[in-house]
């Protein structure tokens, strides 16, 4: 059987590489496997109820409520006056400008939990203030390609929702779980900035103009509904007044409804958002519809017991195998999306690390953070590409600007695997 | 042939529509139930049920066919424009006809199963007996329009896709 899964994931990757879409990759691989080892009965029984039964999810709704609510945000221009208000405030200061994109980034982070759209946000409202100022090229698109990051750990992050639905571990509890680790990286990345500065002043230089005190407490007025809305979720969420879906929808609505209010969101900007959002959703659906036939075939292989079978046997160090793991991570992170890596991957790497003993929630963590280091790296980073789009600025210089940042991601997440209370002290002390 | 594109993508920026308007619903529903449970204690009555069995089949099958039109689903792009030079461009027809294959079979053995489900008057147990057959419905609708759009494709393989970045419209 073991040889049935192997030839049938070597098919999986040659369709991948021959540019086929992740989702119909997962599907087509997963009902050839399926024909293969079983009958064609069988493989319409699968089709027939594993799509419609991975789909028919009340907790997956969570995904699309939560992207809708960072699209309503955009679309409403609430997430430019974040950028907005840290420049006032801290844009005088030598490489101030990098710094405010970092802390707009923790903002935008912790109402969005979709990193694309916040690199993309973060661009289009800094570059061109970072561009009339002189700062160099690689050193600001490597900042924005990778602040975009920050998304994917602070909560509400979608990929720590997905694990959670995935591997059926508490979301509240990896959301939790996730504020500490996005804390250490936002602060490994003001480290970055400021040790980049000290060694060449030049790539920042200091703002001419000053905001005046008028002017930067006016800014503030302008962030209140995204302040007021980041808390309420926090609240309602770990009060455990609602569940993260229902949080999600209710901040997507109240988002919606502060964008009309405030007159920021007009008609066509709410068709954008909401198509935007079904977009996105229906990317991740895609994958996940695939991944239920594919999982089926990989279930009836039994090649998962196989390798913890075969794992355990060889006497491997578990450091060892973390070690592989969080190498496989990397390694897929250069050619794959994020949130198609975890769904590819969980169905055989969860069951095996559950099987060493080590804990769901701070191998959520660490498997969405070394996912996250594949979002800049190339050649296919993403965020890389859409900062690239935006701004103009080769993808070269932006790979080349975000290697220092990259060099403190791997610091940090070292950081996460050696110390998991840094993971856990949040939620367990919650739990407490 | 340009007659049968415009039918699909007439027929993609149908269901995209439905989805996203199912989205919206989807959005206040849940935001409502939340809201009434807390404040009034008083769900409604067949929200859980109503988001799981309609919004999120209809948001999952009927949206894929436009996200593909749109460059929207992730692929590795390594070999794009290698491939795209070969003559005939067999790597996307080969591709194309597989999914069509896949999805139709998909379409096909749902589509028994709605109607089976419409025929028999299949309803959910419990307070509010939904009907079973609207929920099973969005299956082979959004599959089997992917397998149409797909096997176009086999017969006339698209220039480029969108860039996926690029604004989203209906």
């Amino acid at each position: 059987m073991t040889f049935h899964a192997v030839s049938v994931v070597g098919l999986l990757l040659f369709l991948l590489l021959f540019g086929m879409p992740v989702g119909f990759a997962l599907l087509v691989s997963g009902s050839i496997g399926l024909l293969w080892i079983t009958d064609p009965e069988t493989l319409l029984g699968v089709m027939e109820i594993a799509p419609y039964e991975e789909i028919a999810s009340f907790s997956l709704s969570a995904i699309p409520m939560f992207i809708l609510m960072a699209e309503f945000l955009t679309a409403g221009k609430f997430t430019e006056s974040i950028f907005s208000a840290f420049h006032r405030w801290l844009g005088h200061l030598r490489g101030g400008l990098i710094s405010a994109t970092v802390g707009g980034g923790v903002m935008l982070a912790a109402i969005s939990g979709s990193s694309s759209a916040s690199a993309g946000t973060l661009s289009s409202a800094a570059y061109p203030e970072m561009k009339r100022l002189g700062y160099d090229d690689g050193f600001s698109t490597g900042a924005l390609a990778i602040v975009g990051t920050l998304a994917l750990l602070i909560p509400p992050s979608i990929g720590l929702i997905l694990y959670g639905i995935m591997t059926e571990t508490s979301v509240k509890s990896l959301l939790l779980a996730g504020i500490l680790p996005g804390i250490l990286t936002a602060c490994g990345y003001l480290a970055t900035i400021y040790w980049r500065i000290k060694l060449n002043p030049d790539i920042a230089p200091i703002a001419q103009v000053k905001f005046s005190r008028k002017d930067k407490l006016r800014s503030l007025g302008n962030t209140w509904p995204v302040i007021v809305l980041m808390l309420l979720i926090f609240v309602m969420i770990y009060g455990g007044i609602v569940t993260p879906t229902e949080a999600g929808a209710s901040g997507a609505l109240l988002a919606c409804l502060l964008g009309i209010f405030k007159r920021t969101l007009d008609f066509s900007g709410l068709q954008s958002a909401l198509v935007n959002a079904v977009r996105i959703s229906a990317m991740i659906f895609a994958i996940i519809i695939g991944s239920s036939i594919f999982g089926v075939f990989l279930t009836l292989t039994g090649v998962a017991q196989d390798l913890i079978l075969s794992i355990e046997q060889s006497g491997l160090p578990t450091a060892l195998i973390l070690l592989a793991v969080l190498a496989l991570y990397i390694l897929l992170g250069f050619f794959l999306d994020q949130l198609a890596i975890i769904i590819l991957t969980l169905p055989l790497v969860f069951p095996l690390m559950s099987s060493l003993d080590f804990n769901a929630v701070w191998l959520g963590i660490i498997i969405v953070k070394t996912a996250e280091i594949g979002l800049v790296s190339p050649p296919m980073g993403l965020n890389v590409f859409i900062v690239s789009n935006i701004t103009r600025v080769s993808p070269v210089t932006v790979f080349r600007g975000v290697l220092p940042f990259l060099l403190m991601d791997l610091v940090v997440l070292a950081l996460l695997v050696i110390f998991p209370d840094i993971t856990l002290y949040i939620p367990q002390s919650i739990a407490r | 042939m340009e007659t049968i594109n415009n039918l699909l993508n007439w027929l993609d920026r149908m269901f995209m529509g439905l989805a996203a308007i199912t989205l919206f619903v989807m959005m206040c529903s849940i935001s409502f139930d939340a809201f009434a449970r807390y404040f009034f204690n008083s769900p409604i009555q067949g929200q859980f049920e109503f988001t799981r069995l309609y919004s999120m089949v209809i948001l999952g099958f009927m949206a894929m066919p436009r996200t593909y039109v749109l460059g929207g689903h992730i692929q590795l792009r390594l070999f794009e424009k290698q491939l795209h030079k070969i003559p005939g461009n067999p790597a996307h027809r080969i591709n194309a006809l597989l999914v069509a294959t896949a999805f139709g079979a998909m379409s096909y053995v749902t589509a028994s199963e709605t109607w089976h489900a419409f025929a028999s008057n299949e309803e959910l147990f419990g307070i509010i007996q939904f009907p079973m057959g609207w929920s099973y419905l969005w299956l082979p609708l959004g599959s089997g329009l992917m397998a149409c759009r797909m096997l176009f494709e086999v017969i006339t393989p698209p220039k480029a896709r969108f860039n996926p970045m690029d604004e989203a419209t209906l």
